[in-house]
C-alpha cells in the first residue's frame, strides 16, 4: 500500500514545485500582430471576392450567358476525331465557325435526344448569317458502339447539317480533358454497358478556343439567347 | 325547367360515373415514348402513375412484348456528370403518384423487337405488389411520339393537367 501511494505522493510534491516557464511577452506580441495581418488580409480578400462576384452578378443581369464565358478562353491543344463523314474532326475543322459541342452517345435513352431536339429547335430559330458560322457536334464517348456510320444516323436524325463524331479512348479524354469535360464507360450487373459523360454544352470560338460552358438542363430558347449574347459580346481580341 | 331540375342530380351522377371509375383503381395517364433515330437499342418512356387508394403499392418491374427488357432509370446530376442509375422497384403511396418524365425518373424500353415510330403503339405492362403482397398488374398502351423542344415547358404542362385521364 505504502508503495502504491509514494510515487503519487513523490509526484505531488514536484507538482508543487512546478514553476511556469518565463514568458516570453515579445514573441507573443510579434504572433499576434502577425496574426492581425493575416485575419486583415483574409477580410481584404474575402471582400474582393465578394465584390468580383457582385460584379459578376450584375453582368448576369446585363445578358444571358455571360457567366458561362471563361475568365479566359483557352485555346485547344492538337486532337483527332473521326467525323460522321469519315473526315478528321480537328482543330483545322474547329476554326473560322463558332462550335456548339456535346458529349453523349446514341445508346442514350433520356438526355441526348432531349439535348439534341432542344438545339436542332435552337437551329431552326437562329438567324441563317448566325447558323451559317454555327456547327453543332456530338462527340460519342462510346466508340465501341457508336460508329461513324450510326452516329451519321442518329445526328442527321435531328439536323441534317449535325456533326457526329468519336475516336479511340485516349484522344476522347485527351479532347474531353482540354473542355474540362470528363465520362466513364461501366458495365452493369446485367453486364450492360453504362456511360457517363459531363451534361454541360461546350461553346468553341472561331479561333479554335475552348470560349463557354453552358450548364444542364439544356432548353432551346435559353441555349439561343445565351449563345447569341456571348456571340455579340466576343472581340477575336480578347487574350 | 322542373324538369330540368328534376334530371340535373342524374346528369351530375352520369358525369360522375368515369371518375369514380377511374378512382377505384390504380391508374396511368401522360403516357408516351420518344421516337428515336434509327439504329438506337433503347427508348425512353414516361408516364404519370396514379393511386387514388389509401393503401401503399410497389411497382416491381414491367413488360412488353414489343421488347426484350424493361428498366426504370433515374438520370441524376452528379459532379457535373448526367449518369442513369436503375431503380429496381418505386413505391406508390397511398394517395401518391409517380412521375416518370425526361430528365428525371423514365422508363428504359431496351431492345425493341422492331424499329418504331412516331404513330406506333406500345404495349406495357405494370406489376404491382400491395401491403400484403398480393399481386396485381395493369395493361397499358401508349403512344410513340416525336418528342417537340422546350420540354421544359410541355412537363410543367403535365404537371398541372393531372385530369386528363387518357387510358
Amino acid at each position: 500500500m505504502y508503495c502504491l501511494l509514494r510515487p503519487a505522493c513523490c509526484r505531488l510534491k514536484k507538482d508543487a514545485q512546478y514553476k511556469p516557464p518565463e514568458v516570453n511577452y515579445r514573441a507573443i506580441i510579434h504572433f499576434m500582430s502577425q496574426s492581425v495581418k493575416i485575419t486583415l488580409s483574409l477580410i481584404i480578400t474575402i471582400l474582393l471576392i465578394g465584390a468580383a462576384a457582385s460584379l459578376v452578378q450584375q453582368n448576369d443581369n446585363a445578358a444571358p450567358g455571360t457567366e458561362a464565358r471563361l475568365m479566359k478562353p483557352k485555346p485547344l491543344t492538337a486532337f483527332q476525331l473521326t467525323a460522321h463523314d469519315l473526315k478528321p474532326l480537328d482543330i483545322e475543322r474547329l476554326k473560322g465557325k463558332w462550335t456548339l459541342l456535346f458529349f453523349g452517345y446514341t445508346h442514350c435513352p433520356d438526355v441526348c435526344p432531349m439535348t439534341f431536339t432542344e438545339l436542332a429547335q435552337m437551329a431552326r430559330q437562329l438567324p441563317p448569317e448566325v447558323l451559317g458560322d454555327t456547327q453543332f457536334v456530338l462527340v460519342s464517348v462510346d466508340p465501341q458502339r457508336d460508329s461513324p456510320e450510326s452516329l451519321a444516323e442518329y445526328v442527321g436524325y435531328f439536323n441534317e447539317s449535325f456533326l457526329g463524331a468519336t475516336g479511340s479512348i485516349d484522344a476522347l479524354t485527351t479532347f474531353a480533358r482540354q473542355l474540362d469535360s470528363k465520362f466513364s464507360l461501366e458495365t452493369d450487373p446485367a453486364g450492360e454497358p453504362i456511360v457517363n459523360h459531363s451534361s454541360a454544352m461546350l461553346l468553341i470560338d472561331p479561333q479554335a478556343r475552348y470560349y463557354a460552358r453552358l450548364k444542364a438542363p439544356h432548353y432551346a430558347e435559353e441555349i439561343l439567347a445565351q449563345y447569341l449574347a456571348l456571340r455579340n459580346s466576343y472581340s477575336p481580341d480578347t487574350p | 325547367m322542373m324538369a330540368l331540375t328534376k334530371i340535373f342530380p342524374l346528369v351530375l351522377l352520369l358525369l360522375m360515373m368515369p371518375t369514380i371509375n377511374a378512382a377505384d383503381k390504380l391508374h396511368v395517364h401522360d403516357a408516351w415514348a420518344r421516337e428515336t433515330p434509327p439504329g438506337t437499342s433503347v427508348m425512353a418512356a414516361y408516364l404519370t402513375l396514379q393511386n387514388p387508394l389509401a393503401s401503399m403499392y410497389t411497382l416491381t418491374g414491367l413488360s412488353s412484348p414489343d421488347f426484350k427488357r424493361i428498366e426504370m432509370h433515374r438520370t441524376e446530376q452528379h459532379d457535373g456528370m448526367s449518369k442513369m442509375l436503375a431503380v429496381p422497384q418505386v413505391i406508390l403511396n397511398g394517395k401518391g403518384s409517380i412521375v416518370f418524365r425526361p430528365g428525371g425518373m423514365h422508363l428504359m424500353l431496351i431492345k425493341p423487337k422492331k424499329r418504331l415510330k412516331a404513330g406506333d403503339n406500345i404495349t406495357l405492362t405494370l406489376f404491382f405488389t400491395d401491403e400484403h403482397s398480393t399481386k396485381s398488374s395493369l395493361e397499358i398502351s401508349l403512344p410513340v411520339k416525336k418528342a417537340t423542344a422546350n420540354t421544359r415547358h410541355t412537363l410543367h404542362n403535365e404537371q398541372h393537367d393531372s385530369h386528363s385521364h387518357q387510358h
